[in-house]
């Protein structure tokens, strides 16, 4: 089968543009809060927001969901070495939850961030659309993969993006789903979860391709699973059967794995039953095994955040190491996972990478080093 | 595995002089559990129940061997509106406790997966007017990959005119046969894209040509062919249109104020007439959509 391997990789989230500042971050292990959100006509009962603070270029063009795939995208080729005039056959897959919001709120057609990174590329292709919830990044990243896999294209940009929306934040609001705090997954005390805004992308190539110009190989899609809870339209399905799963088959019956990038939203169910889910899936080895929490740095990205997730993975591989985790208050005895408080080695070069949403999309990925 | 065949299609559709309601919930759907469901998400459903009684054998697949993709676009922008004008003039708590989770847009698959315990996967397409052939797409390269045995595809709109719903049952040709399904032909489809700034230049006509044959070219399509074309009046409609004439004798359709569920109901009429069709869809935002309808004698993968 055809091996698909990540070469770029791009991010931007409420920490920054670029990388970096979100390595940065997360090395700090600080606690970020988020601020108000700026929309002044709405009344939200918990407007916070983990919002990305520079206007991402290309707004009016695009809305600001499909200009943060943009910045993510151009980071990602620019990573990669890639050239898309002259990078062969290549594509685009972007998952977004919610598109752009001001489109949205006035009923006009929202989902244009594909649209958008294939403007940037500037050449004709393959062009996909996923809007998976939560999950989308992760749906994303593995259909690009699929792309590769079937014989199709050699290189795909495939992501996520999410920016504010007041109909998004509405209706989570009343949804119940929010923390009037901060976003504190696995925590005894959450409330629920804070949103966030961000773009994901990575370049994903056949390593066939990716060796033959010479491209640096950053990590290889070692795995990857779909599930569906085909249940209640928000809450997980209690046992977890379907995340499990998910998780299993991207895990493709390899016995270690070297860190887990939870789904780990702060809501009352989720962390429950993921954690519930890893124990099912990993046995007694999840003792040992370190989570890493983004989402207390940046928020629920919503379609961003499998994405942000196998990109924060890249960069635990590149190092070899696992980042503290940001404090929490106590952890939930019913969420028994481990939650290093200090940086750990990453024993094995392989990191599983969780996404779940509403409409019970489930998304599992495994990133390992190349060899 | 054995090329994909189309055997199951079910479709509701707005008639063309009919009011806003013209779609009976209870009579489609039953009496409890979906009055306050979203009209795209009635649409779904009550397709999705039609298609399934033609295919007659879904549940025969085990839960984790079925997978759902469906296209959306605008479907459900009349909610969008109403929830942000809900947090103009109250707060959040105006919003019914019924519609809320379907800000995203992949609840209306969701919805269909808990009626239909289609536990494998599902994806929800997005793009711009091709959401619908980007289902076909993505679904059939699932279930090519072997992510599920048998596959729900399908689209709901609520547009204007343009409102309801297309579902088909597709499933790997030996399958079908195997039990005894009827085939009711085949549908194999690819998307593409042009940047619409390129399709306006003078090169664009060219490149959005190319695009379209070597989208024919990775179906194997042999033309000319009859070919349906839905389109706007932007650079890349017009040019697609231009484009087209190459493929075969076009029939335009305007899709100016058109949805995803245009080409979708093209599609489903071409499966009825039998014969070999080409459909091509395109959009201001630069997607491109092919798809090749076929007989059920059609043995292309």
């Amino acid at each position: 089968m055809t091996e698909v391997v990540v070469t770029g990789i791009g991010a931007v989230s409420c920490l920054g543009t670029g990388v970096a500042a979100l390595t940065s971050a997360m090395a700090a292990a600080r606690v970020v809060l988020p601020e108000p959100v700026n929309d002044p006509p709405a009344r939200l009962r918990m407007p916070l927001i983990h919002r990305v603070t520079e206007e991402p270029p290309g707004t009016a063009e695009w809305g600001r969901t499909g200009a943060l795939a943009v910045v993510a995208s151009r980071e990602a080729l620019d990573d990669a070495g890639l050239d898309p005039a002259v990078s062969g056959r290549i594509g685009v897959v972007v998952g977004t939850c919610l598109g752009d919001g001001v489109a949205a709120r006035e009923g006009l057609p929202t989902f244009r961030a594909a649209a958008a990174v294939g403007d940037l590329l500037g050449r004709a292709g393959v062009n996909i659309s996923v809007s998976n919830a939560c999950a989308a990044g992760g749906f994303a990243l593995s259909m690009a993969a699929d792309l590769i896999r079937a014989g199709e294209l050699d290189v795909v940009i495939a992501g996520g993006a999410d920016s504010y929306s007041r109909v998004g934040w509405a209706c989570m609001d009343r949804m119940g789903a929010l923390d009037p705090e901060r976003c504190r997954p696995f925590d005894a005390d959450r409330r629920g979860t804070v949103l966030g805004e961000g773009a994901g992308m990575l370049v994903l190539e056949s390593s066939a391709h990716a060796r033959a110009r010479g491209a640096r190989i950053r990590a290889r899609l070692a795995g990857e699973g779909w599930s569906c809870d085909a249940g209640h339209l928000t809450a997980p399905e209690p046992t977890g059967a379907q995340i499990e799963r998910a998780m299993r088959e991207a895990l493709g019956g390899r016995a270690e794995v070297g860190c887990v990038i939870p789904h780990g939203t702060g809501t009352a169910h989720n962390d429950r039953v993921e954690s519930r889910a890893l124990r099912a899936a990993l046995g007694s080895r999840l003792d040992e095994i370190p989570l890493y929490s983004l989402k207390p740095l940046v928020g629920h990205t919503g379609g961003t955040s499998a994405a942000l997730g196998a990109v924060a993975a890249v960069t635990l591989l590149d190092h070899g190491g696992v980042p503290a985790n940001v404090p929490i208050a106590n952890q939930d005895p019913a969420c028994a996972v481990h939650l290093p408080r200090e940086a750990v080695s990453l024993a094995t070069p392989r990191v599983l990478v969780n996404a779940y949403a509403f409409g019970g999309n489930n998304s599992s990925m495994l990133l390992e080093r190349a060899a | 595995m054995s090329p994909s065949v189309i055997t199951g299609i079910g479709r509701v559709e707005r008639p063309p002089s009919a009011g806003e309601d013209w779609f009976n919930v209870a009579e489609e759907l039953g009496g409890r559990g979906y009055k306050y469901l979203p009209p795209g998400c009635h649409y779904l459903l009550a397709a999705t129940r039609r298609a399934i009684a033609d295919h007659d054998g879904f549940e025969t697949t085990t839960a984790e061997r079925r997978g759902l993709a469906v296209g959306c676009h605008s479907v459900l922008a009349p909610l969008y509106r109403e929830v942000a004008q809900a947090v103009l003039t109250g707060d959040s708590s105006g919003i019914s406790p019924m519609t809320a989770p379907f800000f995203a847009v992949n609840a209306l698959a969701g919805r269909l997966a808990e009626e239909r315990l289609i536990k494998g996967f599902t994806l929800t397409t997005t793009s711009p007017r091709v959401a619908g052939l980007e289902a076909l797409e993505v679904g059939t390269r699932a279930l090519a990959a072997g992510r599920c045995a048998v596959l729900l595809a399908g689209v709901t709109e609520q547009l204007g005119s343009d409102a309801g719903a297309v579902a088909m049952v597709i499933e790997d040709r030996d399958t079908a046969t195997t039990r005894g399904a009827t085939i009711h032909g085949t549908c194999r489809t690819r998307t593409g894209f042009v940047p619409a700034a390129l399709a306006a230049t003078a090169d664009g006509p060219m490149v959005v040509a190319a695009e379209l044959r070597g989208l024919a070219a990775s179906l194997g399509v042999r033309t000319p062919l009859p070919t349906h074309l839905v389109l706007d009046g932007s650079a890349v409609g017009l040019a697609a249109a231009a484009a087209a004439r190459g493929l075969g004798r076009c029939v335009l359709v305007d899709g100016a104020d058109q949805g995803c569920l245009t080409a979708m109901s093209l599609v489903a009429d071409l499966i009825a007439d039998g014969g070999e069709h080409l459909v091509v869809s395109a959009t201001d935002t630069g997607n491109l959509a092919l798809a090749h309808i076929g007989p059920g004698a059609d043995d292309r993968g």
